[in-house]
């Protein structure tokens, strides 16, 4: 079952010698931005000709939020007026923000569960940029950050998770309750204040400093398998208690997507992951090859569907394509 | 003098802000000045994340945003004007936004960041990765006291050879801290 859907770890790290990003003015802003360049794509490396540099001023907002939807970058780095650049690896496993809240804010993604290695490849990383850049760093605190909730490792290493059934049982305001006592948070599809579509949910260490990254991405994990038995458990009950009911819910949901003529993202996330659990409990069986239910779920974003169609769309218009989409590929 | 805002009672707290690049003055009396700190509802009844922010600082460095603690006479507004000078950040202004302008802010606010750093994560000493080139002290440091846990297991293990050469490296180790 893809309870969890990825891995993801990210690394706050600023410039000793630059005022961090909310205080630099735009002039040494690019300076800053093309040192970050530097420290990567001029590395004598082979990891040097596998990255690219997005200039993220001279992008559409469009194509900043199919990076977003895609989680590339960060809902904050979209809204950001001053000069702002992303390298980014050719395979999209790593992408380095440039200029957010921190000066570099270097994120390792990967399907699945494997959060060390993402951990390895993204640490790989942060010593790379460290050849060229003297980061901002305190013996006490660790590496400095703008803003005191990410000092320390400047980690935050997270999962998507993907659990309909604590959600609709109501199970997961309870979890979340419990596991702020781990300094463990549980936050929407795009972080922090955003919503959570589809049952998708980050789960992520809210506590920096004071762990080392090992113990950080350990007490994850352990609070991450603890929720994904929760929610097998759960599924296996409602089947359980109710076949019938719990098929019906399936099948409709499955209808609707395949023959449906208008669908809001809402809807479609929700369908969606009805029937990703449908298919991982063998209920539903398709003749087509497997599906990947969460890429079908990126490409109705809005953004990503636009982007996919080539063109701006009105909300009816894209309801209207959103629904033709899935119908072609379900 | 008296306080600008209830004109009452006598002025003990000035506080210095800079908006827009300039600088304003306030003297209020302690009664005032904390009500300006309380959370501010505001016209759509919602508390924005900087005014919760500052609510949880004042409660972290001890000036309590309930206005039954008044009593309990609190300094700590009397450095607010202080300013970093690296940035030209104040420690009002961080309270604010939640950010602070600098890695030197650290040291300039440090009194005051402190049992913020220690709210928000419990503990304030990193233990993680450090920089491959700062932190030599720190690497040595925590260098010495690995191999000192080597050799206590090596005397309980009865291997004193091994626990001499560890013991040396100690001691090369901690003239080089020197």
């Amino acid at each position: 079952m893809d309870i969890v859907i990825s891995s993801r770890v990210r690394l706050a790290r600023n410039f000793k010698k630059y005022p961090f990003s909310n205080r630099l003015s735009s002039e040494k802003a690019y300076t800053m931005i093309q040192e970050s360049r530097d420290a990567i794509l001029e590395s004598p490396t082979i990891m040097a000709q596998e990255f690219e540099y997005i200039d993220l001023e001279q992008k559409s907002s469009l194509d900043k939020l199919v990076m977003m939807e895609k989680h590339l970058i960060s809902p904050e780095l979209v809204k950001k007026t001053t000069p702002t650049g992303v390298l980014l690896k050719q395979d999209e496993s790593i992408s380095i923000m440039i200029n957010e809240e921190d000066h570099l804010r270097i994120q390792g993604i990967q399907l699945g569960s494997d959060i060390h290695k993402t951990w390895d490849i993204t640490s790989r990383i942060d010593d790379l940029l460290e050849e060229s850049i003297e980061y901002a760093f305190h013996d006490k605190y660790g590496y400095l950050t703008a803003c005191p909730t990410n000092l320390g490792t400047g980690l935050r290493a997270s999962y998507m998770l993907h659990v309909p059934a604590l959600e609709t049982t109501g199970q997961l305001k309870m979890i979340l309750q419990a596991i702020g006592k781990f300094g463990i948070t549980i936050r929407g599809m795009y972080g922090e204040g955003t919503e959570a579509q589809g049952s998708l949910f980050q789960i992520s260490n809210q506590i920096t400093l004071g762990q080392s990254e090992q113990e950080i991405i350990e007490n994850l994990n352990t609070v991450t398998n603890q929720i994904v038995e929760q929610e097998k458990n759960i599924r296996e009950k409602l089947l359980q208690a109710n076949k019938l009911k719990f098929e019906d819910r399936i099948y409709r949901s499955y209808g609707i997507l395949t023959h449906a003529r208008q669908l809001s993202s809402k809807e479609a996330m929700s369908l969606l992951s009805d029937i990703k659990v449908g298919f991982e409990l063998g209920i539903l069986k398709t003749d087509k090859k497997p599906v990947n239910i969460y890429e079908l779920m990126v490409c109705t974003q809005p953004a990503n569907l636009q982007k996919q169609i080539g063109r701006a769309l009105s909300p009816d218009e894209r309801d209207e394509e959103r629904a033709s989409f899935l119908r072609q590929h379900l | 003098m008296q306080c600008e805002q209830c004109q009452q009672n006598q002025a003990t707290v000035h506080v210095t802000h800079i908006e827009n690049g300039e600088k304003i003055e306030q003297h209020l009396c302690e009664n005032c000045a904390k009500k300006m700190q309380t959370f501010n509802f505001g016209d759509s009844n919602l508390i924005s994340f900087d005014d919760f922010f500052t609510g949880l600082l004042n409660m972290a460095t001890g000036a309590s945003a309930h206005p039954q603690s008044l009593g309990n006479k609190n300094k700590s507004y009397a450095t607010h004007g202080v300013q970093c000078p690296s940035c030209k950040m104040t420690y009002d202004e961080f309270k604010k936004t939640g950010k602070l302008g600098c890695a030197t802010c650290y040291q300039v606010f440090e009194h005051h960041l402190y049992p913020v750093i220690k709210r928000i994560h419990g503990n304030i000493n990193h233990t993680g990765k450090l920089p491959q080139r700062a932190a030599t002290d720190l690497k040595v440091k925590r260098k010495i006291k690995q191999l000192n846990e080597e050799l206590q297991r090596a005397i309980e293990e009865e291997a004193y050879e091994k626990a001499a050469q560890i013991r040396d490296q100690i001691r090369a180790l901690e003239k080089e801290e020197l």
